[in-house]
């Protein structure tokens, strides 16, 4: 459809998706790493949620540009650390508090592009 | 020992790359009318998720190798390639505020992990 491939900016539904995308795969790598074993049950949820990410993924990108949306993936190392703190007791340093920052900083500055 | 990180430096740079291909990849299928023409959006959809897939397969390759320290903060160069993609092969606009971010993306997770 030429009416998608000529899209001017980044509607917020691309961005929600982008969002949920981040939150499914990070969920999913937390699962990878609670797996004992290569082929136990969380391992499997771990690949059904990777995938369902991948799935969102797809899904944002015919909402919006790819050089937006793309990089808003990186709020998965986020959700990820806040996963660690949560669940498996990790410990949310200065430099944690830091970075943490510093990527949403960077993910609001580009979500906030919408060309 | 120069030569294995020499290794480990390329299967870093492959990985990053295999990510930004998968993007671009279901980029360009998700711009394809699913009615008319299904075999394009097919086509670039496998080859997204292949792509997409083996960096993920690299990327639990690498944390056999690497440690987790270095293997995550490398993972954020994939969007460096998505933005030569975005910028040479579908002509989106790359402004000074989608570099920064990304640079504020890199810079947060070396020291997420620092």
């Amino acid at each position: 459809m030429a009416s998608l491939k000529s899209e001017e900016t980044t509607k917020p539904l691309g961005i929600v998706l982008m969002v949920a995308a981040a939150f499914s795969t990070a969920t999913g790598q937390m699962f990878w790493k609670l797996a004992d074993s290569v082929l136990d049950y969380q391992m499997w949820i771990g690949f059904v949620l990777y995938g369902m990410g991948a799935v969102l993924m797809t899904v944002a990108f015919r909402f919006g540009k790819l050089s937006v949306l793309h990089p808003l993936l990186s709020l998965g190392y986020v959700i990820a650390i806040f996963y660690g703190a949560m669940f498996l007791g990790e410990a949310v340093t200065l430099n944690v508090s830091l970075g943490t920052l510093l990527i949403l900083v960077g993910v609001v500055a580009i979500g906030g592009d919408r060309h | 020992m120069t030569a294995i990180n020499l290794l480990l430096g390329l299967l870093m740079i492959v990985m990053t790359w295999l990510g930004a291909l998968g993007g671009y990849f279901l980029k360009a299928a998700s711009s394809h009318d699913l009615q008319t023409e299904k075999t394009k959006m097919v086509t670039k959809l496998v080859l997204g998720v292949g792509f997409y897939g083996l960096g993920a397969i690299l990327n639990i390759v690498a944390l056999q190798y690497l440690p987790y320290t270095t293997v995550f903060p490398l993972t954020a160069v994939t969007y460096i390639w998505t933005m030569i993609l975005s910028y040479f092969i579908l002509k989106e606009k790359i402004s000074l505020r989608k570099i920064a971010g990304v640079l504020l993306i890199l810079t947060g997770a070396v020291v997420l992990v620092s």
